[in-house]
């Protein structure tokens, strides 16, 4: 796990005596991260300062901190004007329906493509392939799709167009983590009658849970984020979701930028909070998955 | 066994995580339709008594609306539920959208929307889609209360009428004026122009003198959004004359007039706010209503904007006037429709007969009055608004004066089913005479050839 | 144990490529599918329609573009922080960050940012004396895209580098163990053998990248609009624009078929140079 990460082969070189350039390369290095500091950060620290601006100020001054007091105008105003908790509701509602259905799917999956190369290499290679394809025009016949089946404007047909999409980035970071496991534990578990149903649910996923935490995580955030397919789908509050729900401020007296900061805020701050309670498993699940 | 431990209790730590996120976000009861609170700013005229019988109790229609509508829509809503009783609920859909939204729900079969906003350009679109019933014989029943000469002329046909039939009821009315920054335009000893010539002159001498200190003579909208930047060509293509087609109907986009129109916008560009390809709504209403820039064409509701304390530096500060004209034998000063909204009820309506009902209600004189007395409401439609007090109060005297003048007589942008085509080729084209990847000459040439191939002629 | 999956992949990846190709071969309008069968006039139409050439070529300097920026930088900044110390933890838990903050969020706060009179760039370079005067960063043809790609750049740098760090801690012990025996020096060793075994790992990191720099829509559809004149018209944006501005759904699926063409191509291509590097210096 991540106690991997941190016994990197560099770091294991013999200890050198200090070197003028070693001096160099560790003040280097926090000058890099002040900068990255900087970078990554500004534009975050730019969002929650544009939310406690007044209104005027948002459109005189580019400063970075509010120079004429802290206002909560916006605040109010984003959540008078539009209904917020309802949206972050149905984006919660749809992110882990669509998360539980793209495990079910992608466990089962990733398990009999890495143990009994189901589906040779056509299957691996397709369910990537839907990675591809820009979802803009397939929009139109999945439209058509749920419509024929009822699931317009529902957050379980959101969850399902999530599920779908999710489903390359899933079933590629279980399968490593299923190729991860030594094999002589499921073995011995056939040996003693067990079917490979029951292997899968009695020996690897609970070997794989930290990854399947993590992977949990990913889909989670990923259909949070979503805009493009839940502007196709969603009707109204019945299943609208987050992003669409900062798109609405933009109103008769144009974009709300303090509005929209605050706004943002309230459904980042949440994701915020969820990944760095599950940092570790959460970087540990993307690197393992996608790189090995 | 550890690690298993330590999986559980993350597990654990992800259930608790859970919660507070359910927590944090409280659910409105399922189906709860979100009021805004609108009542403050209402103007309440002639609330119906409440013990009044309502016929429509219990049902329910679904309204389509745009964005920039949510809240004069859904303020509608409210009024007509408490008239009869009935649930509106308003389904808003960034603009950019709505057509699109209209369309795929009425082919797919879905029918979620009773009624449904128009961009009128898109009327033709929406037609030839299927997606409104025709409502020529419902006007027909209804001329006593719908007065339908009381409409804005010039608004009144191009919202509704496709093929001879009626399709909607006009909703929105939007027109442009050049609104300027009266302390601005004093200081720098310019007088707000009559002519693009002298718009461009104004706009030189107080931006070279005044760009050191941030201020600019003018705003130009040329982002490449149709809506924008279309609305800002025809400004100009109407001073000189110009016009889309000529007299039989043909494409006549590459007449000397239509060229030197966009000949005079590009070489307007240096002199403007900077940089007019990415200035839009936002920004234009931003640098006006800071007092950065001198003038600005725009819907008419800036005035009101403009005098928002919240939003404003310079409140009763500003004036507007007509649009400028171009040169040669045809200059006039002639408005645009530039946006502009109608209502049309989709022919998948579930409850057609409360469509019509809300049609009607939307349609009354007084409440054409009432919609355009709120704050983020609409743009008067009829005439009488105009000249009605609670409206001018509203937006001042003057300003209902300008906006009426402006409107009547204004110039409507093509209806035809073929329009979101060709409009998206004139944007195209007008875009890159702005980035100066084309010239006036060739971007109008070629928008000439395209749209005679989408016409088929 | 695989059936959920291929049912799922018939239903929601077949149907909608099968519908999307069938639909490409006629002139249909959204609100009229299927109606008349063209054959392959949308496809010679597209050979000959300058912008969606235009289009092609906007999204290739795209993708490429920041995907050799983030991975060059990303993987930089990974190599310079490998070790687990202070700045390496906290840079990796702020990495997590841009990219997964909702790209709604994020277009909205750089297009205040970019704003050219009352943006935060704006005010900070010309107070710094870097800018005379505020500029139109959305608004000059290649600054837009240039602008464009900084989101990009801002949102998936940290995510590159978070992939690199595994890639180098996956790295083995023994060649460095040998290289120190040879007195090789730290420069000799980075070239000689981190380098060539990290090649695999970064190779993929760039293919994904890539891959998601070439869909890429929200941030165009959000900042520019593809302005100003077709500077900023990806492909991606250009099929939306034709399928859902002037609904023509036809012409729009026979453009994303080719794009999905010229994807798998690159796709397999990347893949098979993937292997290659993989034969040549992997484990």
């Amino acid at each position: 796990m991540t106690e991997r990460a941190i016994s990197s082969p560099l770091r294991q070189r013999p200890a050198k005596p200090l070197h003028p350039m070693r001096t160099v390369m560790h003040l280097l290095r926090w000058v890099t991260v002040g900068l990255l500091l900087a970078f990554t950060l500004i534009p975050l620290i730019f969002m929650l300062t544009t939310s406690l601006k007044s209104p005027i100020e948002i459109r005189v001054s580019g400063s970075l901190l509010p120079s004429e007091g802290i206002f909560l105008v916006n605040w109010e105003r984003a959540f008078r004007n539009v209904p917020l908790p309802r949206y972050l509701w149905n984006s919660l509602l749809v992110g882990i329906m669509s998360t539980a259905m793209t495990l079910l799917v992608a466990v089962p999956a990733s398990y009999a493509i890495v143990r009994f190369r189901a589906g040779g290499r056509l299957l691996p290679s397709w369910i990537l392939g839907t990675y591809v394809a820009p979802p803009i025009v397939i929009s139109v016949p999945v439209f058509m799709l749920m419509r024929s089946v009822g699931l317009v404007d529902q957050p379980f047909g959101l969850a399902l167009l999530h599920m779908v999409a999710n489903l390359p980035v899933a079933t590629w970071m279980l399968m490593d983590f299923v190729r991860s496991l030594p094999m002589e534990v499921e073995e011995a578990a056939q040996m003693d009658g067990a079917s490979h149903w029951g292997v899968l649910l009695r020996i690897v996923v609970p070997l794989i849970l930290p990854g399947l935490v993590a992977t949990a995580i990913i889909c989670l955030i990923l259909s949070w984020n979503e805009f493009l397919f839940a502007l196709i789908l969603t009707y109204s509050l019945r299943s609208q979701t987050f992003p669409i729900g900062i798109s609405e401020f933009q109103g008769e007296h144009g974009l709300q930028f303090g509005e929209i900061s605050a706004a943002a805020l309230t459904g980042i701050v949440p994701v915020y909070v969820l990944a760095m309670f599950f940092q570790r498993y959460l970087i540990h699940g993307l690197t393992r998955g996608s790189v090995k | 066994m550890t690690r298993n431990n330590r999986t559980f209790s993350m597990l654990g730590g992800a259930l608790a995580a859970a919660l507070v996120l359910s927590a944090c976000a409280v659910p409105a009861a399922p189906g709860t339709v979100r009021q805004v609170e609108v009542t403050r700013e209402v103007v309440v005229t002639a609330t119906p008594e409440p013990t009044a019988p309502k016929p429509f109790e219990g049902q329910s229609i679904n309204v389509l609306t745009i964005q920039p509508h949510a809240v004069a829509t859904r303020a509608l809503a409210k009024w007509f539920e408490e008239e009869t009783g009935a649930r509106v609920q308003v389904l808003v859909v960034p603009y950019a959208n709505v057509t699109e939204k209209a369309i795929l729900d009425v082919t797919s079969g879905a029918g979620e929307y009773d009624v449904i906003e128009i961009w009128y350009p898109m009327l033709g679109k929406l037609v030839e889609s299927g997606v409104l019933e025709d409502l020529t014989q419902w006007w027909e029943e209804n001329k006593e209360s719908l007065q339908f000469d009381d409409f804005v002329p010039s608004i009144a046909d191009p919202y509704t009428l496709i093929d001879g039939k009626r399709w909607a009821l006009p909703y929105d009315g939007d027109t442009h004026l050049l609104f300027y920054n009266r302390e601005l335009l004093e200081k720098y000893g310019v007088k707000p122009p009559t002519t693009w010539a002298e718009y461009r002159e104004a706009c030189k001498t107080i931006t070279e003198q005044g760009k050191s200190e941030g201020i600019y003579g003018c705003a130009i909208m040329g982002a490449k959004v149709p809506i924008i930047l279309l609305s800002t060509f025809i400004n100009r293509l109407q001073g000189y004359g110009a016009s889309f087609f000529d007299a039989d109907g043909k494409p006549a986009i590459n007449s000397p007039e239509a060229v030197a129109a966009l000949q005079e916008l590009v070489d307007q560009l240096p002199y403007a706010l900077p940089d007019p390809k990415a200035v839009a709504f936002d920004e234009a209403l931003g640098g006006f209503t800071t007092g950065k820039v001198g003038m600005v064409e725009f819907w008419t509701d800036l005035g009101q904007m403009s005098d928002n304390p919240e939003q404003s530096k310079i409140m009763k500060k500003w004036g507007a006037v007509p649009m400028p004209k171009g040169e040669g034998p045809n200059a006039a000063s002639r408005p645009a429709l530039n946006a502009g909204f109608a209502l049309g009820i989709s022919t998948l309506a579930q409850n057609k007969p409360l469509a019509y009902e809300f049609l009607k209600f939307v349609g009354r004189p007084d409440i054409n009055v009432r919609v355009n007395t709120i704050v983020g409401g609409l743009d008067p439609t009829r005439k009488s608004t105009f000249d009605a007090e609670p409206y001018r109060t509203h937006v001042t005297p003057e300003l209902a004066d300008a906006a009426k003048a402006a409107l009547s007589g204004a110039f409507a942008w093509p209806t035809n089913a073929k329009w979101p085509e060709m409009q998206d080729v004139l944007t195209e084209n007008v875009a890159e005479a702005l980035a100066g990847t084309k010239t006036p000459q060739q971007a109008l040439d070629d928008t000439q050839a395209k749209w005679l191939e989408i016409l088929g002629k | 144990m695989i059936g959920p999956a291929v049912l799922t992949l018939i239903v929601f990846s077949l149907y909608p490529l099968v519908y999307s190709i069938a639909l490409s071969a006629t002139d249909s309008q959204l609100a009229r599918p299927f109606r008349e069968f063209i054959a392959f006039k949308n496809y010679t139409d597209a050979a000959r329609d300058a912008l969606f050439g235009n289009s092609l070529v906007l999204t290739f300097i795209y993708a490429f573009g920041v995907t050799a920026i983030e991975t060059v930088i990303g993987f930089g900044l990974a190599l310079l922080l490998n070790r687990e110390s202070g700045p390496t933890r906290f840079a990796r838990t702020l990495g997590l960050l841009p990219f997964i903050t909702p790209p709604v969020a994020i277009a909205a706060i750089w297009r205040l940012i970019y704003d050219p009179s009352s943006g935060m760039l704006n005010h900070y370079l010309v107070r710094a004396g870097i800018l005379e005067q505020n500029v139109a960063f959305l608004g000059v043809p290649g600054l837009a895209m240039a602008s464009v790609m900084l989101v990009d750049i801002w949102q998936w740098t940290p995510f590159v580098f978070l992939l690199s760090l595994a890639v180098l801690a996956g790295l083995p012990h023994e060649p460095y163990e040998a290289a120190a025996v040879d007195g090789a020096n730290g420069w000799q060793q980075f070239i000689h053998i981190t380098l060539p075994l990290c090649l695999p790992g970064v190779l993929i990191i760039a293919i994904l990248r890539l891959i998601g720099a070439m869909k890429v829509f929200d941030l165009v559809f959000m900042l520019t609009f593809g302005g100003p004149g077709s500077s900023t018209q990806v492909a991606s944006f250009y099929i939306y624009k034709t399928a859902f501005q002037q609904f023509k759904t036809g012409y729009a699926s026979a453009m994303t078929i080719i794009v999905i063409v010229i994807l798998s191509v690159l796709v397999t291509l990347l893949t098979a140079l993937y292997r290659r590097v993989q034969a040549k210096y992997g484990p």
